[in-house]
């Protein structure tokens, strides 16, 4: 699934962004799970929570996914948001994982990730299931692995962010 | 932490509630987000909370305007109009994802 939102600005853009009737249509989820907050103010007070530069990651991974995406993407840096919701109530209640946003307001996208270990899992929420090893992945211990993984993330979130 | 959790933390880093600012004091920026008209749609955005715990405002549903006036032991006010509650944590910055020490308030005062 994906959502994108359409010319408006401030506050309720998040609403916009992502349109409760069209999430609850698109999920069937009853966002009364969401401890009393709507979808939309979730990602809002996501975005002011982020440890690092939403445009530049901080984590070498998504920092790396973030450099192979835009550069498909042809698109400047800045351009290319990267967030985390580990340890959010989208983590905990939705199971998404973290999300990247292209554009602005009128053409924004944002494609979600739900990062696992198990190949057999077919419930989830997210856009995007990713498979992880069940080492990890770590530059320092095999580069070749840590860059084939950026890469098939990146891929993956070209073809929701590209069209 | 499980090794799922662990790994996915790793790679993508984690929200951190406990970067905003410590203070219960409300400031402009809180002021003006507590006195923007919400939009009641759908029943999800009826009142304001301001968690001080992540110093943020955000608004919550109808249903969780009844638990908190529960919670905080509050009469029901004739008019909402103004009020919001002032939580000491929430589902964003409390591990447990629950609100925390509720206390029913209005901006106006």
């Amino acid at each position: 699934m994906r959502f994108e939102r359409s010319g408006v600005t401030g506050g309720i853009v998040e609403e916009e962004l992502f349109g409760k009737s069209r999430y609850e249509e698109m999920t069937h989820i009853n966002e009364g799970s969401f401890k009393f907050v709507s979808v939309p103010v979730i990602i809002n007070q996501l975005r002011k929570m982020q440890p690092s530069d939403p445009t530049d990651p901080g984590r070498d991974f998504a920092n790396t996914v973030h450099y192979y995406v835009f550069e498909e993407l042809g698109i400047d840096a800045k351009d290319l948001r990267f967030y985390t919701s580990v340890k959010s109530p989208l983590d905990v209640f939705q199971g998404i994982d973290a999300w990247f946003e292209t554009g602005d307001n009128g053409s924004m996208k944002m494609v979600t990730i739900d990062c696992t270990l198990n190949p057999k899992k077919d419930e989830h929420k997210a856009d995007i299931i990713f498979l992880v090893p069940e080492g990890g992945l770590d530059r320092k211990v095999d580069k070749e692995q840590f860059v084939h993984y950026s890469k098939k993330l990146a891929t993956e979130v070209v073809k929701f962010l590209g069209n | 932490m499980d090794k799922e959790k662990k790994i996915t933390e790793k790679l993508f880093g984690s929200v951190d509630a406990r970067r905003r600012v410590h203070d219960a004091n409300l400031n402009s920026e809180d002021l003006e987000a507590l006195t923007a008209p919400l939009r009641g749609e759908a029943k999800m955005e009826v009142i304001n909370v301001f968690c001080v715990g992540h110093h943020s405002v955000f608004p919550i549903s109808l249903d969780g305007r009844t638990e908190l006036t529960n919670m905080a032991g509050a009469e029901v006010p004739a008019s909402w109009d103004g009020k919001y509650f002032q939580v000491s944590s929430c589902p964003f910055c409390a591990k447990d994802t629950n609100f925390h020490g509720p206390v029913l308030k209005d901006f106006r005062m």
